[in-house]
C-alpha cells in the first residue's frame, strides 16, 4: 500500500493577492479587517509568512470562501487557467 | 513607509544593507572594546584615539538596529511580530547566557589556578568587561532582527 505524497517542506502558498486586488483592497485595508501590520499582508503575499491557523480563518471569513480556496500547500495554479480549462470541458 | 531607514543615502530597507549595518557594528564594538582593552593596558593615548572613529561606526550602527527594531517594541504587536522578536530574543539569549556560563566557568578555574590562568586585575579591565557585555546583550537582539527581516518595501 502506498502512502500518499505529502509536501514535506514548510512553503504554503496562498491567493491573497489575487483576492485583493478582485475586491479593491489595499494591503492596508486587508491589513486592518484582518488586525495585523499591512507588513504582515506583504509578507504573507509573497510567501515569506505562513499565518497561523486563527488568521487563516479571519481570511476565510473575510473573503466569503474556505480556507482550501485561499491557502494550498500545493502551488495554486493560474485562476485563469482554471475557468478556462472548465469552459473547454463544458462544451 | 519606512523613511527612517534612509541614513547617509543609504537604503537600510534592504536585507543585505542591514547585514553590512549589523557586520559595521559588531566590528565598531569590537574595535572600541580592543582600544579600551588595550588603552587600560599601555596607558596609550593614540589607542584610545583610534577608538573614536570606531566609536562613531558603532553609534550610528545602534541607531540604524534600534530604528529596525522599533515597530516591535509597541504592545500591540501581530503574530508575525511577535514570533520575530521572541525568536529574536530568545537567539541573542542563547548567546548571552552561553558567554555568562563560559566566563563564570572560566572564572572559576582561574580562581583556583591564579597563576596559570588570567584574571581581570584593574579597574579598566573590569570596567572594559562590564561594557562589553553590556554593549552585546543591549545590541544583539536588535541586531537578529535586522540580519533576519527581509526587504521592507518602500
Amino acid at each position: 500500500m502506498t502512502s500518499p505524497k505529502v509536501n514535506s517542506t514548510n512553503s504554503l502558498y496562498n491567493r491573497i493577492s489575487v483576492l485583493r486586488a478582485e475586491r479593491n483592497l489595499s494591503r492596508q485595508d486587508l491589513a486592518d479587517a484582518l488586525g495585523v501590520n499591512y507588513q504582515t499582508i506583504g509578507y504573507m503575499e509573497r510567501g515569506d509568512y505562513n499565518p497561523s491557523l486563527e488568521l487563516a480563518f479571519r481570511a476565510s471569513e473575510l473573503f466569503g470562501l474556505p480556507i482550501e480556496a485561499i491557502f494550498s500547500r500545493q502551488p495554486f495554479r493560474p485562476l485563469s487557467e482554471q475557468v478556462y480549462g472548465k469552459n473547454q470541458k463544458s462544451e | 513607509m519606512r523613511s527612517n531607514l534612509l541614513v547617509y543615502g543609504i537604503d537600510f530597507r534592504r536585507q543585505s544593507n542591514r547585514r553590512l549595518a549589523c557586520i559595521a557594528t559588531y566590528l565598531g564594538y569590537l574595535l572600541v572594546v580592543g582600544s579600551l582593552w588595550t588603552g587600560a593596558e599601555f596607558k596609550s593615548l593614540p589607542i584610545a584615539l583610534a577608538a573614536l572613529p570606531a566609536a562613531l561606526v558603532l553609534v550610528t550602527g545602534w541607531w540604524v538596529l534600534n530604528e529596525v527594531a522599533k515597530p516591535y517594541s509597541g504592545d500591540k504587536l501581530d503574530e508575525r511580530e511577535l514570533q520575530v522578536r521572541n525568536s529574536a530574543f530568545f537567539r541573542a539569549y542563547q548567546i548571552i547566557a552561553g558567554l555568562t556560563a563560559l566566563a563564570l566557568i572560566y572564572g572559576n578555574f582561574a580562581l583556583e589556578h591564579p597563576t596559570r590562568l588570567w584574571l581581570p586585575s584593574t579597574d579598566r579591565h573590569m570596567q572594559t568587561l562590564i561594557w562589553g557585555f553590556l554593549l552585546l546583550s543591549i545590541t544583539l537582539p536588535h541586531a537578529f532582527i535586522a540580519w533576519q527581516d527581509p526587504d521592507y518595501e518602500a
